[in-house]
């Protein structure tokens, strides 16, 4: 599996928000998207997904162009995990979960055993089996968002888009998640996921880049994008970089920020 | 253990829904009888079971004809359409609620009311004969959804539920003032009362070709809605969710609000315009079954028939004269929905 994207200029209609973005993503690959807020990183997922009309350049799937996919054929390709938002009728967790199981069930066809076996699995993977039963609407935002994941893997795509996974996790979730995006990118799976946190790309991803002023600022390593300068330009604020080891001996760098010396005293 | 208790609970959420289709079928049961043997001619449980069996074993009744004439050629098949009218507008207005992802949204969102009314009234004042009126009241149903989809075609660059519902609102408001000005036309002693009685809805002097003439085009439109059931559950999460699930959005956004137009213009063609029981009847469904279209569609069904034949049953008999139906649905509908306003905690569950 290798996604292409090149030279991809991306908005709405007349409106452009960014253009000019190339980069390419294997099997295996995780690759963090940051960028300050309204940067456009939602767009950029929507277009890559067909979901929003791009304004130039193409997208390819192993050399295929992929513009004139049916949506069945790109949902088989792309599990999306959106922003979580409130779902209007109480579907249980485990029917949520279970729509992302619709790419493959035919046009006048109900979800299959295999189908409810596959989602069983899913929900005791990301933990909430227990919540299958519940109703979507009375969750809370973190289990919304572990179910999206969950519907997302349903899906069984070649590449995963997550937008801000992470967003309204606890520390435990995220953890949890970002461990979990580790084990699949792993297992043959590519990731292109948004954070708003340079700590999660130095954990999980092995590219970052940097979506800045309608452009990818900076792309590469987290080790040579995530630094004090590159910091300071996108988010105007000073930041520290500093390596730590964790238990298993790994050596992870850390972002620290200093407030400005006024703020403090 | 845990396989085990997740078998228990998913049965319980099956025994709820099998409970809910329970009641349904139970009410629907006993109001069949209620309703065959109340009115001007009471007919006893009895005399009801001797007719039905002569029927069947083609043994004489022993009742007067009268009793037979009521039950077989009047109120059979005044039940019958009740039923179907009021299973049509409780069903298309369940699949416009998800479809619109609005729990306010009815049967006549995009119109179809408004162009059934139109047509009937057009019908009525170039006084043309009952069947003449039904066929333009289903094709202004029909026309006025079409014209409302076309300009959400035109209007592509917006959110297509968006755009489609303000059309349906502003072609419905546009219909309604040319019925205000057939109605200031017409002649206020023989055509004005008929238009009146049509815009309130009733269901007198229906017979049973009424019934036979509708029931394909309903038929029709119900097997596509039943058969894209798990497709309809994922349009609920919104045009960008459903498509990146790889719901072909387009494609069944037509086909449905196609099939749920050809239910409702089919039934209001011969009930005239009779509001509130597809706004309110899938909340009941939901209460009783859940959102997944597999249980809802036939428990709407189940719902909606039952509540428009007890309602139709009131109507000819709380008083001499008959009580217009879209005007005994609103009063027993307010007080109801201001009762799923007042239980639904936040959003609509």
């Amino acid at each position: 599996m290798k996604l292409s994207v090149e030279n991809l200029a991306f908005g709405y209609g007349r409106k452009t928000v960014g253009d000019g973005v190339s980069f390419t993503l294997d099997a295996g690959e995780v690759l963090c998207l940051l960028g300050p807020n309204g940067a456009g990183k939602t767009t950029l997922f929507k277009t890559i997904l067909g979901l929003v009309a791009p304004l130039g350049g193409s997208i390819m799937a192993n050399g295929a162009a992929i513009h004139r996919w049916s949506r069945q054929k790109l949902a088989r390709l792309f599990g999306y995990v959106p922003q979580a938002q409130l779902g209007f009728f109480p579907f249980t967790v485990r029917q949520v979960v279970l729509m992302g199981r619709t790419a493959r069930i035919g046009l006048f066809r109900i979800p299959s055993s295999r189908d409810v076996e596959i989602t069983e699995g899913l929900l005791q993977l990301l933990g909430i089996g227990h919540l299958a039963d519940r109703s979507y609407v009375e969750v809370s935002g973190g289990e919304r968002q572990l179910a999206l994941v969950a519907r997302a893997l349903a899906q069984e795509p070649e590449v995963l888009v997550m937008d801000e996974p992470t967003a309204s996790l606890d520390f435990g979730n995220q953890v949890r998640v970002l461990a979990e995006i580790k084990t699949l990118a792993s297992r043959g799976l590519a990731v292109i996921l948004s954070t708003h946190d340079p700590d999660q790309a130095f954990l999980c991803a092995q590219r970052v880049a940097i979506l800045h002023g309608g452009r990818l600022a900076h792309m590469g390593p987290p080790q040579k994008v995530i630094t004090p300068a590159n910091l300071r330009a996108v988010y105007g604020v000073d930041v520290e970089i500093i390596t730590v080891e964790n238990r298993n001996g790994e050596k992870v760098p850390v972002c620290m920020p200093s407030f400005a010396k006024d703020h403090v005293g | 253990m845990n396989q085990i208790a997740d078998r228990s609970v998913r049965s319980s959420i099956g025994r709820k829904a099998a409970l809910g289709f329970g009641f349904a079928i139970m009410a629907l049961g006993a109001l069949i009888l209620i309703s065959f043997s109340v009115g001007r001619y009471p007919v006893s449980l009895n005399e009801l079971w001797l007719l039905l069996w002569s029927k069947i074993s083609g043994m004489p009744s022993g009742l007067p004809i009268a009793a037979e004439t009521v039950v077989l050629k009047v109120r059979g098949p005044r039940l019958i359409a009740s039923m179907i009218v009021g299973g049509s507008l409780a069903v298309s207005g369940g699949v416009y609620q998800g479809l619109f992802r609005n729990p306010l949204v009815s049967p006549d969102i995009l119109g179809v009311s408004s162009g059934a009314a139109l047509g009937a009234v057009l019908g009525i004042y170039f006084s043309l004969g009952v069947v003449g009126i039904q066929i333009l009241a289903f094709a202004g149903g029909l026309s006025a959804v079409a014209a409302v989809y076309l300009i959400g075609v035109f209007l592509r660059q917006h959110d297509p539920i968006l755009t489609l519902v303000l059309a349906g609102v502003v072609i419905g408001t546009l219909l309604g003032s040319v019925v205000g000005l057939i109605k200031y036309l017409a002649d206020p002693y023989n055509q004005l009362p008929a238009i009146t009685f049509w815009l309130l809805g009733s269901l007198t002097g229906i017979t049973s070709a009424d019934v036979w003439v509708i029931l394909p085009a309903i038929v029709l439109g119900l097997t596509p809605l039943y058969l894209l059931r798990w497709r309809m559950n994922v349009m609920t999460l919104g045009d960008e969710e459903a498509r990146a699930l790889g719901v072909d959005t387009k494609q069944i956004r037509l086909i449905v609000i196609s099939a749920a137009t050809l239910i409702t213009a089919a039934a209001v063609s011969v009930s005239g315009i009779i509001g509130w029981i597809g706004l309110l009847i899938p909340h009941f469904a939901r209460l009783l079954v859940g959102p997944d279209f597999g249980r809802l569609l036939p428990a709407s069904i189940l719902l909606g028939a039952g509540y428009l034949l007890g309602v139709d049953t009131l109507a000819r008999t709380i008083s001499t004269i008959e009580v217009p139906l879209g005007v005994l649905t609103a009063f027993i509908g307010t007080p109801f929905f201001i009762w799923v306003l007042a239980r639904s905690q936040t959003g609509w569950r």
